[in-house]
């Protein structure tokens, strides 16, 4: 298993950016505390946005809060779950769906522990079908019960409808929006293609924001070095706006 | 309770306007640095400076003696004369004959028509001097048409009038500095005017503005909350 | 006069490196006039780890220049939601010291508070003229109606961070939105105790001694002594508040 370098939350657990996922992470859990989450699309309107990085990484720190958790590459477009990972892609969830393959077959573990990856698999011809099959849905039933929270990372959901049908039988959709690339008119549409089907957007992850929009007032951060405890202190200067 | 939510939303909107301002600061500068140079440029180097002499009359009596020197309660009138007679030498001065007299003495290759926009006719308020003003890109040309004009409306009055009464003050003198172009009001005025549709343009290019760059932007024409900022700090790649 | 919120221990997070520093600022305390300081550092798996060992080195040093020192610490939120069973609270009492690093005020932070409370543990706020701006006053107003405490830094009162926080600061106190001031302190410079400076801006300010005392002394000691009852700062009251006619 070879983690690309996009996967901080692996790497670097002391890093600011390890810190933004736990954040989001723990207002995920707190975002409807009247419906307890465990099923959650992770898509963007545009390719490019990061998505596959978001979905990784939140697993990530979700299986190292102690929860079991499942991340399902549900990009039957393009794959790159396995890429991010750096693990194989010889068999996934299309196996499982179309051959009745098992689980445990396909399924593979992360060395975070509390972590199990199931990528695409064979590329199938009619991915929205696949997603919108009966036996997805019963698949996900089943492993509600085996896992705490399945993260299922999605198509981009402008151009295609695989997010919006997974979106349709999940607890909670996120958006993972980038802040070089995003288009505003793209993400409304985004949000349009959701609502109608009824599917609870919780929320939305801004990628790549510029330094310069973040309004900190003087906000210290600090990395910290494991072994031997010291810190290291990053000043960050005020700006305008907010974060 | 809800006031201060009103206040409080007119209070973000002013800095909104200031975010927007900085993130087109540069495009605004621009602009405006654009406008100032090539009107700065076009005043300095296009336009042909335009200068202006002046020749200086005195429109009273020619000479005074015991006799006709003037007292307290003639000056008044003498001045209310003056003044009315000065009008008719205003309109001598630009009337044809005058100026083409002028045109013929020095040789000018324009109509009595062309030398009437150059010239002006001005009387100083409340006094009997007329000025007597004639622009030309030459300087020195403007100041010879000056005085020709000073001199044959000093004949004209003579003839016309039968009157020796008016006199040179002061002769035209080779102006120094052209009247036109006003280079600084220039660049002033186009800096100004550049800035004002620099900032225009900022804010119509804001609100075609597609992109989302901060959390306000999601929140506020997305209307979903931001559950987290992934900060740009190296190069952090997406997929 | 009593310190809720300083990272005074050594060799643990951003404050202190070494003994000799901790030691300077321990004495810089001393000469400001601070008599109790609770240790906040900044939580890591390596802190708790460490923390029992540290905190008796820095008391003993702490002892030997007269000031008491107290076990605390300052707690991201999502690290507090994680660690509901053994958190570290301040001098023993209910209290927990938490700041929101994220800067992002929605609805979920309103659950995460309410679910810490929940679990017993009345909430103070670090420092949230810094990790807020203006725009955030009606998100932390909620934050105030629900019960948690503010914790404003000296250093803020004192401009020490500009003139941007500085007005923020005082628009918090307006607000009645602080119950505590603390130095945050990390180091002899930047950011040392400004208690003394803070105090007497505050007074410039025209501010009631009664209501300085409260913000330095009276609130803080309640929780040295594990008192809950808080006493809110008084709002500068221009009219008498709205009611709503149409709920």
């Amino acid at each position: 298993m070879f983690p690309g370098p996009e996967l901080v939350t692996l790497h670097n657990p002391s890093s600011l950016i390890t810190e933004s996922y736990r954040v989001l992470r723990t207002n995920i859990l707190y975002s409807s505390p009247d419906n307890p989450l465990k099923t959650l699309v992770v898509t963007s309107p545009l390719p490019g946005e990061g998505k596959t990085t978001t979905a990784g990484n939140l697993a990530v720190v979700m299986a190292q809060g102690g929860s079991q958790v499942l991340l399902v590459d549900l990009d039957l477009r393009m794959p790159s779950v396995h890429r991010l990972f750096g693990i194989s892609n010889s068999a996934g969830l299309t196996n499982l769906l179309v051959e009745d393959r098992s689980l445990e077959s396909v399924v593979q573990k992360d060395s975070v522990g509390n972590l199990d990856i199931l990528t695409t698999g064979p590329i199938p011809p009619n991915p929205a079908e696949l997603v919108g099959s009966k036996k997805f849905a019963m698949f996900i039933e089943e492993m509600k019960t085996v896992y705490d929270y399945i993260i299922l990372d999605s198509s981009p959901c402008v151009a295609y409808t695989d997010s919006v049908l997974a979106g349709r039988i999940s607890d909670g959709v996120l958006l993972v929006i980038s802040a070089t690339i995003g288009k505003m008119d793209a993400a409304i549409q985004a949000k349009k293609n959701f609502e109608k089907v009824g599917a609870k957007i919780i929320g939305v992850v801004l990628n790549g924001v510029n330094k310069s929009h973040l309004g900190y007032s003087s906000y210290y951060y600090y990395y910290e070095d494991d072994e031997q405890g010291k810190a290291v202190r990053k000043k960050k200067k005020r700006t305008h706006g907010r974060m | 309770m809800e006031e201060q939510q009103q206040l409080m939303e007119d209070e973000i909107d002013l800095r909104e306007i200031f975010q927007i301002l900085r993130r087109r600061a540069k495009v605004i500068i621009g602009t405006t640095l654009a406008c100032a140079v090539v009107a700065a440029l076009v005043s300095f180097f296009v336009l042909t400076p335009v200068y202006e002499a002046t020749t200086t009359l005195f429109a009273g009596r020619a000479t005074v003696t015991p006799e006709n020197v003037s007292t307290p309660q003639t000056l008044q009138s003498e001045i209310a004369i003056a003044k009315e007679l000065v009008n008719d030498y205003q309109e001598i001065a630009t009337s044809r004959v005058v100026l083409q007299q002028v045109i013929n003495d020095i040789n000018l290759q324009m109509t009595p028509e062309e030398l009437s926009q150059l010239v002006s006719v001005q009387l100083k308020n409340g006094t009997r001097i007329i000025m007597i003003s004639v622009k030309n890109t030459d300087p020195n040309m403007a100041a010879l048409m000056a005085n020709k004009l000073a001199e044959v409306l000093i004949n004209a009055v003579q003839q016309i009038l039968n009157v020796e009464n008016v006199q040179v003050i002061d002769a035209a003198t080779v102006p120094d500095e052209p009247v036109s172009p006003r280079k600084t009001l220039n660049t002033a005025v186009a800096a100004v005017v550049g800035l004002i549709a620099a900032i225009l343009l900022a804010f119509i290019f804001e609100y075609f503005d597609n992109s989302i760059r901060t959390p306000e932007d999601v929140e506020r024409h997305l209307g979903l909350p931001v559950l987290t900022i992934i900060p740009d700090l190296d190069s952090e790649g997406g997929k | 006069m009593i310190d809720i919120h300083c990272h005074i221990l050594w060799g643990v997070d951003d404050g202190p490196q070494s003994p000799e520093e901790t030691e300077a600022l321990l004495n810089l305390a001393k000469v400001e006039g601070i008599t109790d300081i609770i240790a906040t550092s900044h939580y890591t798996p390596y802190l708790e780890q460490v923390y029992e060992k540290k905190f008796e080195e820095a008391a003993s040093m702490a002892r030997s220049v007269g000031i008491n020192l107290y076990s605390g610490c300052e707690y991201k939120i999502q690290d507090a939601l994680l660690l509901k069973d053994r958190l570290i609270t301040l001098a023993g009492s209910d209290f927990i010291l938490v700041e929101i690093t994220s800067g992002l005020l929605g609805d979920f932070v309103c659950n995460q508070v309410y679910d810490l409370e929940l679990a017993g543990y009345p909430v103070i706020l670090a420092h949230p003229e810094r990790s807020f701006v203006p725009a955030d006053l009606p998100k932390l107003r909620k934050l105030g109606d629900m019960g948690v405490y503010f914790q404003i830094t000296a250093g803020s009162i004192a401009g020490k961070f500009g003139k941007q926080i500085q007005g923020f600061a005082f628009k918090l106190l307006e607000e009645g939105l602080c119950h505590f001031v603390a130095s945050d302190a990390h180091n002899q410079r930047s950011r040392a105790f400004f208690f003394t400076e803070a105090r007497s801006t505050l007074q410039k300010k025209e501010l009631m001694p009664q209501a300085i005392n409260l913000l330095f002394r009276e609130n803080t000691s309640k929780v040295l002594n594990g008192e809950p009852s808080i006493k809110s700062f008084p709002r500068k009251r221009a009219e008498p508040s709205r009611r709503k006619l149409f709920p």
